[in-house]
């Protein structure tokens, strides 16, 4: 009777253990695919490809300065449903006050949307081509009303819109105070 | 059995249970990652109309041409070496086809420049084609029609049967795509 006992208890203990393991995986999993992250690029970071891209009307190159780590949102606009030109313009002049040298760089839809947002091109890099990867993962994170957040040239987080103008600031203000950890890819 | 042994029995019984609905659960989550994390345009549907920027920053629009072939490949990817010979083949099938051909890398400066008569690599695309793709899959091979519909879609290095079935199917829309 005893050993029955033993061998139920240490069943059980090793049951409770799996659990714990299950769920712990199922949240992890829950929470990159809530985040719109790909498997084998890190746990923290959505795979992005490059930050890279072409201005829209001037058709220059886009590439974000690596030195000195400079803070900066990149979002989809217009027919992917991310903000309007009113909301960014807004965020942008926020966020600078508090962070000079921010940038917010919108990837167009199409040129409808680029034109929709011309209003806003001293505040907002409009980019009408852009790395594949980039292009890729900010389509779907538009779909989840995400954005990224870089830092140099490296996206170090995924963030979801929030309508408080001065709550999304703050978000990246945040990131912005965080040290920089590792070189660009 | 006394009082304790039910206990741990019913708990037993109890966590064994949970532990069943937790890996059916963290299966279906799997195939939900798994079916957005790889969208795939399946035959027969249409491909996005897409322009972009080659490697050396020229705007490209695609011309009127009987097919396309778009290629994700990138320098750094082993299945695409390994592909290499039977991609040849498919480069060679699509210049005698007059197709073009598309390739782009999951990442900007992922392939290395190296100029072909009638394949375009490109550095940055439009938005229609970021949605329609899944460009972290490499090597990934797209056969269009001259509508933009897709033909084929292949993930994945070639073989010998699939590379014969390509061929065939560029041939055939050079004819006039009459075999559907």
């Amino acid at each position: 009777m005893y050993w029955h006992r033993v061998l139920t208890g240490m069943a059980a203990l090793f049951a409770v253990i799996v659990m714990v393991f299950l769920v712990r995986a199922n949240t992890d999993l829950a929470r990159n695919l809530r985040d719109g992250r790909v498997e084998g690029h890190g746990p923290q970071v959505p795979a992005v490809g490059t930050l890279a891209g072409r201005k829209f009307q001037d058709e220059s190159e886009w590439l974000p300065d690596d030195a000195g780590g400079q803070i900066g949102v990149v979002f989809g606009i217009a027919d992917l449903g991310v903000g309007s030109a009113e909301f960014w313009s807004e965020v942008a002049a926020r966020l600078r006050t508090r962070v000079p040298g921010a940038q917010i760089v919108g990837l167009c839809a199409s040129e409808d949307s680029c034109d929709a947002m011309i209003d806003t091109s001293d505040a907002v890099t409009l980019l009408d081509a852009a790395d594949p990867a980039l292009v890729h993962a900010l389509t779907a994170a538009s779909r989840d009303s995400r954005v990224f957040v870089f830092r140099g040239r490296r996206i170090i987080a995924g963030i979801t819109l929030v309508a408080d103008r001065e709550r999304l600031v703050q978000q990246i203000v945040a990131y912005a105070r965080q040290p920089m950890v590792g070189a660009a890819p | 059995m006394n009082g304790w042994s039910r206990v741990l029995t019913f708990l037993m019984v109890g966590v064994t249970a949970l532990n069943v609905a937790g890996a059916a659960l963290y299966l279906v989550l799997d195939r939900v990652k798994q079916s957005k994390a790889q969208p795939m345009l399946p035959n027969g549907s249409l491909f996005p109309k897409f322009t972009g920027v080659d490697l050396k920053g020229a705007a490209w629009a695609s011309r009127d041409v009987p097919c396309r072939v778009v290629r994700i490949t990138d320098d750094n990817c082993a299945y695409c070496r390994l592909d290499q010979p039977f991609y040849d083949s498919i480069l060679s099938a699509a210049a005698d086809a007059s197709c073009e051909v598309i390739e782009m890398a999951p990442r900007s400066g992922g392939i290395a420049y190296n100029p072909r008569p009638g394949v375009v690599q490109l550095k940055y695309v439009d938005t229609d084609v970021g949605a329609a793709i899944y460009p972290f899959a490499t090597p990934q091979t797209i056969v269009l029609d001259r509508n933009w519909s897709v033909r084929m879609n292949r993930r994945g290095a070639f073989d010998e049967r699939s590379l014969a079935g390509t061929i065939a199917l560029l041939q055939s829309l050079a004819a006039g795509g009459a075999e559907r």
